[in-house]
């Protein structure tokens, strides 16, 4: 197999499926989005969440908010099954269940006046739904905002480097910002502008690491996300977004190039390893007795490992949270939550899977590409990799995975034009540019996770307006509900526990196993609700509508499959530490999934009986 | 110029300041900024680590470089700056939803 031929497979069906299954059918016969039907951003407008947006600024903050680290670790672990396992469910997943969870959610909530997923369940499965939905996901937002500054700070403590970049890249973007908005420049200048002072500070970065211990930017990171979650959109949100897509565009261009570079060059990676693998592939902690059990069946577990790049339950928060409130018209729901999924789709099968199938043995790749053994084997050894010890992509960590693969793949596809001795530097360069596509988004989820915390709150709290609207007003105060998540959140991130058979670990990660399988019944009861919403709101009948249906149906049962074999077979074999941690969110998870389907089909029934 | 402008700019050219100070001047003559060379404010009891076997928790000294800590400062101080200063809605949005909703903000 060619990697240009995959290459054209892959965005043939991506084309085809936003033009056939998002645009004809969702956009057209079932949402029937009205581009003259006035949205919450101009009807709510507030100027600080309420805030028309262009496009493709929207764009680039759904991206970045919903992308994070998520598109690119999971497939990245999932090379474990293979190649094309992972290949296919993203592909699969992205389409017809991901695409079709986070375009809903969005128009569902941009019809209820920009309010979230969560909300909207009240309208068809009652009041009772939507306060355990709101409860739940209000505490899945502490685990992420524990888990993203657990991951930021680390990241910034252990790579002084990337701490440097993303300090420059705040200030310009509120530059570009003031710029564009306040004094009026036009907006390519502004771009230019700030796309220059980027460049220079990547260079800056480059040659000035900035040094902090990991529990003072815990301190620093809580602060910013309490801070940036409070602020205006238009003032950092929507700008630095926007800069953001300029980075993401980069890198996914680059990963589409590098293909037709090199068409020639075999994937070297098999097709499928097996279809089941060890338990660390679902994310059970390496070292403990339930990581050597052969539990990772590829399918149902598969959502555990895989979320971003086919679907997340994170993203209807986000499309019903931030992203509809911003939406100027209807029709920009494709484009920025149709289109962004598939987007994510493509950073997965185009920037980790495939170049992971192209480099996979190594010695094979060298060979294929034409660019000899020694010449591949100095690049690895100045990227600290001992070339004697690691002969596959299998045998680095996943994020390792993903740099290592993407940089070789850019390195041979430009080693076609700048000559095979600029190989090494071509790898290191593009195998930092890599690892700062991933890190450049973990900030933006950051603020938005805490801002879609604050959304949660203040919708779970709307019934102290009638008890007292005073009380009611210090509640939701923007700022003081921003506080409390991002508390919680550095609460969970700060320390670190030890424990017999455990070791030393962040207190967040003991809860962290469980966070794939509720994040994925999440998503289930997300487009359970859009679903309902089509059917009982919407009146949407006949084949039409099982384009929400069956991928619902499909969704719910495959993660509570998943979720039940973690709790018999995973949760008993984990240390007491994680079995109090993780488990218990996973039985808890459980409970509220059955209750919330019983919701579902009482809603589906007297949705029928009022047809 | 309002108060809250006048504040909003007073903290925007402190930030400033402390940037260039800790970020661009230590950072283009020392080669780092918060190395080990540099001077560090050390925090007693600042690392926490639960020892749940035993039922205790562990403190120690965390080291803090002190121009991380400025360049940090400018960082959190740069958000809300502008914001204090500048921070209004952009005329252009307002026109935007003056002419989509009809009603005057």
């Amino acid at each position: 197999m060619y990697p240009i031929l995959l290459l054209v497979i892959i965005l043939g069906i991506y084309l085809a499926a936003y033009y056939l299954h998002g645009r004809a059918l969702l956009e057209r016969r079932v949402v029937k989005a009205d581009p003259n039907r006035p949205t919450p951003a101009v009807e709510k407008f507030d100027g600080i969440d309420y805030v028309p947006a262009n496009k493709y600024v929207l764009y680039g903050h759904h991206f970045a908010s919903i992308a994070g680290a998520g598109p690119i670790v999971g497939p990245a672990i999932a090379l474990a099954w293979g190649w094309l396992l992972p290949l296919i469910w993203v592909l699969f997943g992205n389409i017809f269940i991901g695409a079709v969870h986070d375009y809903l959610a969005m128009i569902a909530s941009v019809r209820h006046g920009g309010v979230s997923i969560m909300s909207i369940s009240s309208n068809v499965m009652g009041r009772r739904a939507r306060y355990i939905f709101l409860a739940y996901v209000w505490i899945a937002l502490i685990l992420v905002l524990a888990a993203f500054l657990s991951v930021a700070s680390a990241t910034f403590a252990s790579v002084p480097k990337s701490a440097t970049l993303a300090v420059i890249f705040m200030p310009v973007s509120l530059l570009f910002g003031l710029m564009v908005y306040k004094l009026g420049i036009d907006v390519r200048i502004g771009t230019l502008i700030s796309l220059a002072l980027l460049a220079f500070g990547i260079k800056f970065a480059y040659d000035v690491p900035l040094s902090m211990p990991y529990e003072a930017w815990v301190i620093v990171l809580a602060l910013y996300s309490f801070i940036a979650a409070a602020l205006p959109v238009w003032y950092l949100l929507q700008p630095r977004d926007y800069l953001n897509a300029y980075i993401l565009w980069i890198f996914v261009g680059l990963a589409l190039v590098a293909p037709l570079l090199i068409p020639l060059v075999k994937l070297s990676g098999p097709a499928i390893v097996s279809f089941t693998a060890k338990a660390t592939v679902i994310g059970v902690p390496a070292g403990t007795p339930a990581a050597a059990l052969d539990i990772a069946y590829f399918w149902p577990m598969v959502p555990l490992t895989i979320a971003c790049g086919a679907l997340s339950g994170f993203h209807s928060v986000v499309a019903s949270g931030t992203t509809s409130k911003q939406l100027s018209s209807e029709l920009d729901a494709l484009l920025v939550g149709y289109g962004s999924m598939l987007t994510e789709g493509a950073v997965s099968s185009l920037a980790v899977i495939l170049p992971a199938a192209i480099v996979w043995d190594f010695s094979a790749f060298a060979q294929n590409a034409g660019i000899g053994a020694e010449t591949l084997d100095s690049a690895l050894k100045a990227a600290n990799i001992d070339p004697t010890r690691v002969k596959n992509i299998l045998s680095l960590a996943a994020t390792e995975r993903f740099y290592t693969a993407y940089g070789l793949v850019q390195a041979a596809a430009w080693s076609k034009i700048f000559g095979t001795e600029r190989f090494a530097d071509l790898f290191l360069g593009f195998r930092l540019f890599a690892a700062w596509s991933l890190t450049s988004f973990v900030l933006t989820t950051l603020d938005t996770a805490n801002r879609l915390a604050r959304f949660a709150w203040v919708e779970f709290f709307d019934w102290t307006r009638n008890v007292s609207p005073s009380l009611h007003g210090v509640i939701t105060n923007r700022f003081v509900a921003s506080l409390f998540a991002v508390a919680l959140g550095a609460v969970l991130a700060y320390p670190s526990i030890f424990a017999e058979g455990v070791g030393t670990v962040r207190a967040f990660s003991v809860i962290w196993p469980a966070f794939a399988g509720t994040n994925q019944l999440l998503a289930a009861l997300a487009l359970l609700t859009s679903t309902l919403w089509v059917y009982s709101v919407l009146r949407v009948r006949g084949a039409v509508s099982l384009l929400a249906l069956i991928p619902a149906a499909f969704l719910w049962i495959t993660v509570t499959l998943a979720l039940a074999i973690w709790l018999i077979r995973v949760a008993p074999n984990l240390p007491f530490l994680y079995q109090l941690g993780a488990g218990s969110l996973v039985a808890v998870s459980l409970a509220l999934d059955v209750l919330l389907i019983y919701l579902f089909v009482r809603g589906l029934l007297a949705a029928r009986a009022s047809a | 110029m309002k108060p809250k402008a006048a504040v909003g700019a007073a903290v925007t050219a402190l930030a400033v300041l402390m940037l260039l100070y800790a970020l661009v001047y230590v950072g283009l003559t020392t080669g780092s900024v918060g190395g080990e060379k540099s001077e560090k404010i050390k925090l007693s009891s600042a690392r926490v680590i639960i020892n749940m076997t035993k039922g205790a928790t562990i403190t120690r000294e965390v080291a803090v470089p002190r121009d991380s800590l400025i360049v940090a400062a400018g960082f959190l101080l740069l958000l809300l700056g502008p914001w204090l200063w500048f921070g209004d809605t952009p005329v252009s949005v307002k026109k935007f939803v003056e002419a989509k909703t009809g009603r005057r903000l």
